[in-house]
């Protein structure tokens, strides 16, 4: 499931660089998946209007789902890197028997469209 | 020393029990394996049946510009507007229906299959799937359609 969700977020992230060229992720702390009472951080926001109320999955919007994604959070961390590549690190923790597990998926991402738009700082 | 016939020999009763010992040893580590592993081959089959499908669909999504979702099925279309591939629950089966018409079950014991994008991301397809067997973990996941823009790859 860890491998799933590493794969929705990135996935994410391409859809919205495709559609907007300067989009860039912006870091993020390890944050729920899904909406709950026990946690104080706010959703990711790869996994909100997921449901299909068109906001966050909750217990009683999406149960079965709910229940399967409650022990996912999502991190994001972000570099610039040289040759105007911005790498961008998303990282899906969980807990098994008191150890924190982690499942990561990285991607390069072109910023050419700064340098083309002039929006660039040389 | 002469054996009284139905007799064992020393050597005979400690041949059988070596081999009872291994017997016993072999019939301890199945049931230590078993009782660690009880739902493995299922969780195998529906594991393999995920990899399967997120295959399939990453293929397709490398050249999808477009997708037609309803409720339970999703078409996908190329630049051209030409059907990449069907994706339809059918009576508790989710099937794949290549281009050509050939069809393959991906997944059996389906309760519910859902297909969409949003509004803000069209270019993203979400795929939702949960099985009939509740115990089994739903599958979850999306897909960036890279048909129009294939310098993503």
């Amino acid at each position: 499931m860890a491998t799933l969700l590493a794969h929705h977020v990135i996935e994410n992230i391409v859809a919205r660089h495709a559609q907007n060229p300067s989009y860039l992720p912006t870091m993020s702390d390890a944050e729920p998946v899904v909406e709950s009472v026990e946690h104080v951080e706010p959703v990711s926001r790869y996994f909100r209007e997921l449901s299909d109320t068109g906001e966050s999955i909750t217990e009683s919007s999406d149960p079965q789902l709910f229940w399967s994604l409650k022990p996912y959070k999502c991190q994001i961390d972000t570099y610039y890197l040289a040759d105007g590549l911005f790498k961008v690190i998303v990282y899906i923790t969980y807990q098994r028997e008191g150890r924190t597990m982690k499942v990561f998926f990285e991607r390069l991402l072109p910023l050419r469209s700064f340098q083309e738009n002039g929006e660039d700082e040389e | 020393m002469n054996e009284r016939r139905g007799e064992l020999s020393f050597e005979g009763i400690l041949a059988t029990a070596f081999l009872s010992l291994i017997i016993a040893t072999v019939i301890a580590v199945l049931q230590f394996y078993n009782t660690r592993n009880p739902a493995a081959p299922e969780n195998h089959d529906i594991t393999r049946s995920y990899n399967i499908i997120l295959s399939r669909l990453r293929e397709d999504s490398q050249i999808t510009a477009f997708v037609e979702t309803a409720s339970d099925s999703a078409v996908l279309f190329d630049s051209q507007s030409e059907i990449v591939s069907r994706y339809i629950l059918n009576a508790g089966n989710l099937q794949r229906f290549a281009k050509d018409g050939k069809g393959e079950t991906l997944l059996k014991d389906v309760e519910a299959a859902v297909f969409r994008t949003t509004e803000e991301l069209q270019n993203l397809l979400t795929v939702k799937i949960l099985p009939a067997d509740r115990m089994d973990i739903p599958f979850f996941t999306s897909f960036a359609l890279r048909g129009v823009n294939n310098d993503l790859n």
